[in-house]
């Protein structure tokens, strides 16, 4: 009798175990966040696969038998099987799938090489190497792909040839200047940073006494390497792989450009071009074949890494043991590293500002010197009539565009965040808390141009008590908000777990309310946080492309948005000149960011 | 009713039962240290008092008042208990100074600014922390910080202390300091106090009620000296004291009409009822009760008991007193020699067994067998 009632008890715990848990404000916070999460994350990747057996209204075009709304297999397929399938789906696929393969592996031996020489050898200059090395990173991939245009160019997409054709008078091939090659060389330079920190966080956490002991015992040097180290960095270097081949497979604006010319297309070009043809159900079975590509990698990344990382030690100390004696070699491995960083970082910079100093772009002579892109008055005849970007204020108005959506797409994921953090945190163990960690990590396994796709189709049209949204400012930032929830989240929840429940708590125990706590104790102590998780939502949406390129219109447009269009309509000084300015307000955030980061560390606590 | 009363308390998580239905009563001014190994349900329990963790099942009343009940459904939260609570960490706020740490409580009741400075003042200076008002906690010692957290929790008046594992944070010397700071405070504010910790010691010294718990269920709740000198069980006897308790399997035996402990080594007459006769038990008896006989011919009146012959096997001296391992039909006991007596290894030493200081446990269930003397 008594064990029954136990029982009874136990299953009436267990039936209101989550809502016991949590007081009352924090049931209404997780409500709050799984609507919103329904409504801007899991119905519209639904909406989107139900669409694509749809008919829509668009497809009278492609199909007699289109009767809107009736369900169809039609778009999969037209994907699938018939005579586009190899146009549509399997050389974009392929090309995407080398081009991700080819990346990772340049990726990973520029990473790995540069980690090591950085970590373990005695190769002048390693700091400053090691903090040059992740520069790359910070500037748009695309700008890299726009200097390897102003290098490399031949006479095929028209306009002047590059400058190595000016310097030796050599036309470049088509395969030197566009398509494969150059795609995967700037994606390349562009990720390794990635593989870099990945590999030499490895490199120095790895405990040097496992190596050492190995070595005591008489191992030779080989074999400690090969047994010893190599597994130790291994999972480094496999989830180094992973991600950069996942980024390469999602990402556009780099094929796009440099892919375009020769009719080069990856899956996220092809659905660009599709969805550019008013081909939205095809393109969103694209979306999907991405995004089941995407997954499959994430969870084969978590199964090997997560199994291979659980028997590998990492104390974390950091000893650094007598770095390998490179001899003579070291001045060979510096000019290695000084090429990766110089090619990577500076060379594309010197190269774009200079292209936008030119009266005729690809004439590199001081009587070409003309700062008309920059400051020109409207009306002039060398622009066509645009004015100099500085007084221009269409430029003016996407630069502002482009640190309004940032900061506001930022300040948004990262309160987001930490609300998420704070529910998942607190609700640790229940059904809830499990449910919003898992879905707000979904867009991450959606590539930013599906992303993208996805927000088009679903908020096109009015939805419900939703109004349209399409060419509203607030799409855009709902969209980088959402896309980026993933990593606002994870900067959440490692902050609020840092902030320990028993602070919390202890304010709990002398009487103060939850609004109380979360202003006094709760918030203060994870604004530090949210400046991380907001620097790098800021970042990454201030130099975005791929996500907000099917989603912006004359009124919305960004500066990534303008240097794609200038460089479609062949006004390369322009492109260039606003892809310097847009590294210009990068580096500038991130020091700013530095210095706030650092500030409210130094007065913090 | 007591103060703090638990009735039936049930608290699972996930398939494990943390806190299997424990009742317990704390009358004001009692200071009961809950004693046992982790995961032992402990720190569960003084959570639920605090309203931290919620119960699946049972009562909890605090002043009288209902705080928790699962038939009614009723819950009062942890902001409207009214309790103070000292955390292991201390969870002092890092973002506040001292002084705005131990004035939290004031300023949620929203006490005047005067009364606050004033009270804060008073509590900052029975802690000894005078002149640190601005200090922050990362610039304090781990003594200021355990003495910031108490002065925060006096501060706001509350009804119960809770305190879990306090002291367990500091190192040995500071970890005395602060025991009699405790003892201080309990003594001063006769506050009732609730305290949680896995050490036997810092339980001994400090309570006036011990609560030994293991596997969610208490297993004795008694007075500190009961506890350590009559044991519940076999694991309340091997938990608590600072010298692992001896022990010895054997079986009672009748002798001469009464129950005695019989070993080959050694048949120990016992105070326990004869009835108990031919049972498998275990002799539990502490070093310090072990006499070591120096002197067999002009030895001291011992008493009632039995003498036996041990090999030593270690010897450990430590200054005032020495402690040796001998042993004893397999079993290793350790024993306690005063200052003076030396001891090499390899010696046979004469112990003596008294029938006052033996305990004996059933084997089977652990269970503390009662003396005759007692139960007739």
């Amino acid at each position: 009798m008594g064990n029954h009632h136990r029982q009874g008890a136990r299953l009436r715990g267990l039936l209101r175990g989550s809502s016991r848990k949590l007081g009352t404000p924090q049931i209404m916070l997780s409500a709050v966040i799984l609507v919103v999460l329904a409504v801007f994350v899991v119905v519209p990747v639904i909406r989107i696969v139900v669409d694509t057996f749809v008919w829509q209204s668009g497809d009278v075009r492609l199909s007699r038998e289109a009767q809107p709304g009736a369900f169809t297999l039609f778009h999969w397929g037209r994907v699938f099987h018939s005579p586009l399938t190899p146009h549509l789906l399997t050389t974009p696929l392929v090309n995407s799938i080398l081009v991700g393969v080819a990346t990772s592996a340049l990726s990973l031996a520029l990473g790995g090489l540069l980690a090591w020489f950085v970590v373990r050898t005695d190769m002048p200059f390693r700091r400053a190497t090691g903090a040059l090395a992740v520069v790359p990173y910070m500037i748009p991939s695309y700008s890299l792909a726009l200097a390897w245009l102003t290098l490399f160019k031949n006479q095929r997409i028209g306009g002047t040839a590059g400058l190595f054709q000016y310097l030796t008078g050599i036309a470049p091939p088509d395969w030197v200047a566009y398509g494969f090659l150059p795609t995967v060389v700037v994606l390349s330079l562009h990720y390794y940073p990635f593989v870099f920190l990945l590999i030499s966080n490895a490199l120095t956490s790895v405990d040097m006494s496992l190596e050492e002991s190995a070595e005591v015992l008489g191992a030779p040097r080989s074999l400690v390497l090969r047994r010893i180290t190599l597994p130790v960095v291994l999972p480094a270097v496999l989830s180094g792989f992973i991600l950069t081949f996942s980024r390469a497979i999602g990402t556009f604006g780099t094929p796009y450009f440099l892919g375009s010319p020769v009719r080069f297309f990856t899956l996220p070009t092809m659905i660009y071009s599709n969805i550019g043809m008013r081909f939205n159900s095809t393109a969103n079975v694209l979306v999907l074949v991405l995004i089941l590509f995407s997954s499959i990698l994430v969870f084969v990344s978590q199964k090997v890494v997560g199994v291979r990382r659980s028997f590998v030690t990492i104390s974390g100390k950091g000893f650094r043991r007598k770095p390998v004696q490179l001899g003579k070699w070291r001045y060979l491995a510096l000019a290695i590293s000084a090429t990766v960083v110089l090619l990577a970082a500076v060379l594309p910079l010197i190269l774009l500002f200079w292209q936008s100093v030119m009266e005729y772009a690809g004439t590199y002579s001081f009587s070409n010197f003309t700062s008309a892109f920059w400051l020109a008055p409207a009306g002039t005849r060398l622009t066509e009539g645009e004015p100099g970007l500085l007084r221009n204020p269409e430029i003016l108005r996407a630069a502002w565009n482009s640190v309004r959506l940032s900061a506001t797409a930022a300040l948004v994921a990262a309160v987001l965040g930490s609300l998420i953090g704070y529910v998942v945190v607190k609700g640790r163990g229940t059904l809830v808390s499990k449910t919003i960690e898992q879905v707000s990590f979904l867009p991450y396994l959606i590539p930013s141009i599906a992303f993208g796709a996805i927000y088009l189709n679903v908020f096109i049209r009015e939805w419900g008590p939703i109004p349209s949204l399409y060419g509203t400012f607030l799409l855009l930032v709902l969209t980088c908000v959402f896309r980026n929830l993933p990593f606002a989240t994870r900067s959440g929840v490692s902050t609020m777990m840092q902030v320990s429940g028993e602070l919390e708590e202890a304010a709990q125990t002398f009487g103060a309310g939850w609004f109380y706590r979360f202003r006094r104790v709760v918030f203060p102590l994870t604004i530090r946080g949210m400046i991380a998780g907001f620097s790098l939502v800021f970042m990454t949406t201030m130099r975005e492309l791929s996500l907000i390129i099917l989603l912006v219109t004359p009124q919305t447009r960004t500066l990534t948005t303008m240097t794609m269009r200038y460089q479609e309509q062949g006004f390369v000084q322009f492109a260039n000149a606003i892809t310097v300015i847009l590294v210009v307000i990068s580096v500038i955030g991130v020091w700013a960011m530095r210095k706030l980061g650092g500030q409210s560390q130094s007065g913090g606590d | 009713m007591g103060l703090v009363d638990l009735r039936c308390v049930v608290k699972t998580f996930g398939q494990v039962v943390a806190v299997d239905r424990v009742s317990l009563s704390i009358e004001a001014g009692e200071f009961v240290v809950l004693l046992g190994p982790s995961g032992c349900g402990k720190t569960t329990t003084l959570r639920m008092i605090a309203g931290l963790e919620v119960p699946d099942d049972g009562e909890i009343y605090l002043a009288g008042q209902r705080v928790f009940s699962a038939q009614e459904r009723a819950l009062v939260p942890p902001q409207k208990r009214n309790v103070g609570m000292v955390f292991q960490s201390y969870a002092l706020w890092p973002h506040m100074t001292v002084f705005e740490n131990v004035a939290f409580g004031l300023r949620v009741q929203r006490k005047p600014r005067s009364l606050i400075r004033s009270e804060v003042g008073t509590a900052l200076t029975y802690m000894q922390l005078e002149g640190l008002e601005r200090r922050y906690p990362h610039e304090l010692s781990g003594g200021q910080q355990q003495r910031v957290a108490l002065a925060r929790m006096i501060v706001a008046r509350p009804r119960v202390f809770l305190m879990d594992e306090p002291l367990s944070n500091l190192d040995a010397k500071l970890r005395t300091e602060m025991r009699a700071e405790i003892k201080r405070l309990h003594r001063d504010l006769s506050a009732t106090t609730v305290y949680v910790t896995h050490d036997q010691l810092e339980a001994l010294t400090l309570a006036s009620r011990i609560v030994v718990m293991k596997d969610g269920t208490i297993q004795q709740d008694d007075a500190p000296a009961t506890v350590y000198e009559r044991p519940a069980n076999l694991f309340v006897a091997e938990f608590v004291g600072s010298y692992p308790i001896n022990l010895l399997e054997g079986q009672l035996i009748i002798e001469d009409g009464r129950a005695c402990f019989n070993h080959p080594k050694v048949v120990v007459p016992t105070k326990v009822l004869p009835s108990a006769a031919g049972e498998e038990v275990v002799l539990a008896i502490r070093p310090e009760d072990v006499i070591l006989v120096q002197d067999r011919a002009s030895g001291p009146v011992l008493g009632e008991g039995a003498g036996l012959v041990a090999t030593v096997k270690a010897v450990f001296p430590a200054g005032r007193e020495s402690t040796a391992h001998v042993d004893v039909g397999g079993r290793t006991w350790t024993i306690i020699c005063a200052k003076g007596v030396v001891l090499e290894v390899g010696d046979q030493v004469d112990l003596f067994l008294s029938s006052l200081q033996i305990l004996l446990y059933r084997r089977h269930t652990g269970e503390l067998i009662p003396k005759g003397s007692l139960s007739t």
